[in-house]
């Protein structure tokens, strides 16, 4: 068949059914706009990563990167240098910092340079700038920063580094005109000699990176090793962006996991608008076959007339998911943020646009072909051509069907016990038994309502039943769209929460074991990770009110592909690793060992890829390679990639450094924790650029940042039931509103209006009684098939629970939503005139 | 009784001229009486069906229905006039599929405030004067097209209303089941003393009528108005 006779078809066709594409075409829409936003969203973060390294130091190969927060000692550079391999060594001092403008503060990486980042650079930073700025003490700020805290060129800005509150200005704003995506990056950027004076760290770099001349790269790599002698470690300078997609797995897991059962849900919508006009499709094959066409053409047809409606809605789920992805779902690193140099741009990938335009296509065809494939394939009854009540919903009661739903149940439930890593497997499973189970669960029900009818005086039961009966498959699937999108919604906000419940007990643990607690400012050193000197210790210990001072010690430490948490608390502590936490191990004898010289306890994903477990021996590759002994293996205490957690005496010998990253202050008896960090702030002195917090202060700070990564989940889970409340209330708008003739029948017999409407109201109140019920209920056991995987797999910290309150919400708010713009198009429907009846 | 006066009703098309569809039609059907309608397609039959339903109001004229004139009757009232009053069966009534063929009959007798045990008892012996005793367990949507137009004659008769409006009742029917479906109404408006109005091209139809009106252009022809034969009908 030409393409002239396909555009033909259609267009007859499509001006007899114009509001029925209409509301497929926005279901498409809507299922393509969620999938293309969270993805949008996913990528922005690490493609945030990758820009940043690739506009500073793209064209380099390696980079040489010092294991500790105190650097490696400049010198090396000139080292590399004099190598005739080598075509160019540049020296990066890289370090935690907050900038605080007129308006607020940002965390930034502060990212000292010197003019010969333009030999590796991309996007490169203007250089030419340098030794302005050393004059004037100023900084380079990209405009995403500057806008955030309020700065222009020349005002006064202050930087929080290394616990030191410096003063600076704002020399130069890095436009997104002339600096392209490093205008969003959360960094400042400074000379390397003026970064170092800011940060206390004279002569001293992060990392250098280093470019090979052409044909020389193992000879370079050879040099880098022999340079770096097991002290300092040798990486691809692609390796951030490595290690960032392996901390950000868990959550870009969980979010396109959820996504993809959102954009089901749009899937389902499409698919009830089209069964709308698949009692027509069905006359139209009739009538096709008759004039002796053959299954071939008459797929063409139908393909064709899916294809146009897949590209087109999918163009316009395009335009909304952009639209989404920049208000509702903008990049949030949240706590990958504490670790990484994740920025605010938008990344939009091509592989993300043909992901949603072809799961659109894809949809529109399915839910086309579906509902007519015992019609295309000759099989269907032909008494119910043109009806709603088609073979498939008869073939959707089979007994074959319960059998396999059945079996897919049985499969969640191995997923559950033995198989947490196939979460995908399981959650899919778990919607296929649910959508098997939904068909029978209706038809029971409405048997029973077919029983009920006659005990109840009037036509409103019989009506309802009957109507909904006659429905067939249009009613499984307005209860399947209530169903799957509570389930997603509960699984994923019941998981959600028990997730935070988790986080939050770990942060409990973790921060009440002392009166005050005394760190580096900054959001991003939520988990005390940036150093500061120890004098403020020694002035602590001197101040009244104060019985004693611990110094916990601690930062980022990349082992393999993995950024982890080093915790390093005072040997003194009553439990260097609380309790709960400890997972193999006994934690009295964790703790007694801890305390000790030589042990370390890892969390267990760490351990499992070293290959240890409790009593083997560990070689910890820090500035000092110590041969550690395994105490236990813990959770990764919030911290996804993964925790170690030794005392920091030892933690002081291996990164030969004396610096704390946080104080744990304990008062004196009869003293108030808000009293004591007064008299603390006060010892301290002004100035002194480091942040005091009494427990709860501190915990919800860390809160906050857990909170804020999350968040995404609570809005997809959101934005589903807005979302299947529109598609149900559409679904069932548009099912109220084909059969306007038969209401106007009713009408004509002298059945009352308001009696038609409460009918459609009954039908409504059952579909979403059905859809809900089972949604939620097998939301609540996604919720723990979810669970598990968090906790076994990406190692969250979850507190398992039946998630009853998110439950109830959820149901009552779709019901309610749904319920009332039902009740609406549905009295709108009931006032059909009477004459409609006698009308052709 | 039934009695229409002077009755007008225009149609005006956003572009053309206006059409009369009914143009000063007076007819009477007394209690008891069977009056046959004929015309083309396009005669204003089914426009005067309406109007005598209450379904559409007339730009002149007025419908009278035991003295109370249709169109002043409000909301209630007209739900009221079509429930117990009237009973309608039009040329093709789009049924709900779901419910069975008995509690379709039984329908409107609930809507009357029985219960269904007793509105069942009072639809059945009308399926099975009408042949569906062996149907009435079966949903509608299982029904052919003659079954189910024999529902909705059972369905308006169910009530015995005063006022009985057919639109080609026999329309879907082979003459076997014609003849049956027009022997019941005739019977029905002899033993009720209901006013049947019956708009047919069936021939056989005039047989059962008492009188035969004529249609044309929304005009009664009163040339080819005539009583009918008084052959096996219970009219004779």
């Amino acid at each position: 068949m030409s393409l002239s006779n396909l555009v033909f078809f259609y267009r007859r066709r499509l001006r007899a059914r114009r509001v029925q594409e209409l509301l497929a075409l926005v279901g498409i829409a809507v299922g393509v706009a969620l999938l293309y936003s969270v993805q949008v969203s996913s990528t922005s973060l690490s493609g945030s990563v990758e820009q940043l390294t690739q506009g500073l130091f793209g064209k380099s190969q390696w980079q040489l990167v010092a294991r500790g927060p105190r650097g490696l000692d400049e010198h090396l550079v000139s080292q590399l240098e004099a190598s005739r391999d080598v075509r160019a060594a540049v020296p990066v001092l890289e370090l935690p910092a907050s900038v605080n403008g007129r308006t607020g503060t940002r965390t930034v990486s502060l990212i000292g340079v010197d003019p010969r980042i333009g030999q590796v650079g991309e996007g490169s930073l203007p250089t030419g700038y340098g030794t302005v700025l050393a004059a004037l003490r100023a900084l380079a700020l990209p405009s995403a920063v500057a806008g955030a805290i309020g700065a222009r060129f020349g005002d006064a800005v202050t930087l929080d580094v290394g616990g030191r509150a410096q003063p600076a200005r704002a020399g130069v704003v890095l436009s997104r005109d002339q600096f392209g995506a490093l205008a969003d990056a959360p960094i400042v950027a400074a000379p390397l000699t003026y970064a170092q004076e800011l940060a206390g760290m004279p002569g001293r770099v992060s990392r250098v990176y280093v470019a090979a001349r052409q044909g020389r790269e193992q000879a370079v790599e050879a040099l880098l090793h022999r340079v770096a002698a097991g002290r300092l470690d040798v990486r691809p300078v692609d390796f951030d962006a490595r290690v960032f997609a392996q901390a950000a797995a868990p959550n870009d897991q969980s979010t396109g996991l959820f996504a993809a059962i959102s954009a089901f849900v749009g899937f389902l919508f499409a698919f009830n608008a089209l069964l709308l006009v698949a009692g027509q499709r069905r006359e139209l094959i009739e009538a096709l076959r008759l004039w002796g066409f053959r299954t071939g053409s008459i797929v063409r047809i139908l393909v064709f007339d899916a294809v146009v409606l897949g590209l087109i809605a999918s163009a316009l789920g395009l335009a909304l998911g952009e639209l989404l992805s920049r208000t509702v779902f903008p990049p949030t690193p949240g706590y990958l943020g504490l670790a990484f140099p994740v920025g605010a741009g938008r990344v939009v990938r091509w592989e993300t646009v043909a992901i949603s335009l072809g799961c659109g296509v894809l949809a529109a065809v399915l839910a086309t072909l579906v509902p007519l494939v015992l019609d295309i394939s000759g099989r269907s009854d032909p008494e119910a051509a043109g009806t709603d009540a088609g073979s498939l919903a008869r073939a959707l009661r089979s007994r074959w069907t319960l059998v396999a739903s059945i079996a897919l149940l049985a499969i969640t439930v191995v997923v559950l016990i033995a198989a947490p890593g196939a979460a995908v497997v399981g959650m899919l499973a778990l919607i296929a038994a649910m959508l098997l189970l939904l068909p029978r669960l209706l038809s029971a029900i409405l048997s029973v309502g077919a029983r009920m009818q006659h005990r109840v005086r009037g036509s409103v039961v019989m009506l309802a039943v009957g109507e909904l009966r006659a429905a067939g498959f249009r009613s499984v699937a307005i209860t399947a769209i209530a169903g799957i999108a509570l389930l997603g919604s509960v699984a994923v906000e019941g998981s959600h929460r028990d997730l935070l419940r988790g986080l939050d007990r770990d942060v409990h643990q973790l921060t009440a074991v002392t009166d005050v607690w005394v760190t580096a400012p900054g959001p991003a050193n939520a988990l005390a990770t940036t150093p500061f000197g120890i004098d403020a210790a020694r002035r602590l210990e001197r101040s009244a009110g104060v019985a004693a001072v611990g110094v916990q010690r601690g930062g980022f430490f990349d082992v393999g592909d993995r950024r982890v948490w080093v915790l390093a608390p005072p040997a003194t502590s009553a439990e260097l690793v609380p309790g709960e936490q400890v997972l193999e191990g006994d934690p009295a004898q964790a703790t007694t060992r801890l305390r000790g010289h030589g042990w370390v306890a890892l969390s267990e994903a760490l351990a499992h890829e070293q290959g240890v477990s409790v009593g083997d021996t560990f070689l910890l590759r820090a500035p000092q390679p110590t041969r550690m002994r395994v105490a236990a293996i813990i959770s990764n205490l919030g911290w996804t990639p993964g925790a170690i957690v030794l005392n920091a005496d030892d933690y002081a010998r291996a990164w030969q450094t004396t610096d704390a990253s946080a104080l744990r202050v304990t008062l004196d008896p009869g003293i108030s924790p808000a009293a004591g960090r007064a008299l603390v702030e006060r010892a301290l002195g002004a100035g002194s650029g480091l942040t005091v917090e009494t427990v709860p202060e501190r915990e919800r700070s860390q809160r906050q940042v857990s909170h804020d990564g999350l968040v995404r989940l609570t809005q997809i889970a959101v934005l589903m039931l807005g979302a299947a409340a529109l598609a149900m209330a559409a679904a069932m708008g548009a099912m109220v509103w084909q059969r306007r003739q038969r209401l106007a029948a009713v009408k004509l017999l002298g059945v009352p209006t308001r009696r038609l409407w409460h009918a459609m109201l009954l039908e409504a109140a059952v579909l979403l009684a059905v859809g809900c019920t089972i949604g939620t209920l097998a939301g609540i056991y996604g919720a723990q098939l979810l669970n598990r995987t968090l906790t076994t797999v990406t190692g969250f910290p979850v507190t398992p629970s039946l998630p009853i309150p998110v439950a109830l919400a959820a149901y009552g708010s779709l019901a309610l939503i749904a319920f009332t713009i039902a009740a609406a198009t549905s009295y709108i429907a009931a006032q059909v005139p009477t004459r409609t009846a006698l009308q052709d | 009784m039934l009695e229409v006066r002077e009755l007008v009703k225009e149609y005006r098309p956003v572009a053309g001229e206006s059409v009369r569809a009914v143009d000063e039609v007076s007819l009477s059907v007394g209690a008891g009486e069977l009056v046959a309608l004929y015309g083309p397609s396009g005669s204003g039959k089914t426009t005067l069906l309406e109007l005598i339903a209450g379904v559409q109001r007339p730009d002149q004229g007025a419908v009278l229905v035991d003295g109370q004139e249709v169109a002043a009757l409000d909301q209630r009232g007209l739900d009221r006039y079509r429930l117990f009053t009237l009973g309608i069966v039009p040329q093709s009534l789009r049924l709900v599929d779901g419910p069975t063929a008995l509690d379709l009959a039984a329908l409107r007798l609930t809507e009357q405030g029985l219960s269904w045990k007793a509105a069942h008892q009072r639809a059945m012996p009308l399926l099975e004067r009408l042949g569906l005793r062996a149907r009435a367990d079966h949903q509608a949507g299982e029904l052919s097209k003659g079954e189910r137009q024999r529902v909705a004659i059972a369905m308006a008769l169910s009530t015995q209303p005063r006022l009985v409006l057919a639109d080609e009742p026999t329309g879907n029917l082979d003459t076997r089941r014609g003849q049956d479906v027009l022997s019941l109404l005739a019977e029905y408006s002899a033993e009720q003393g209901a006013s049947l109005l019956l708009v047919t091209h069936d021939p056989q139809a005039t047989h059962y009528a008492h009188r035969t009106l004529a249609l044309h252009d929304g005009r009664l022809d009163a040339s080819k108005a005539a009583p009918a034969d008084p052959v096996p009908g219970p009219a004779s």
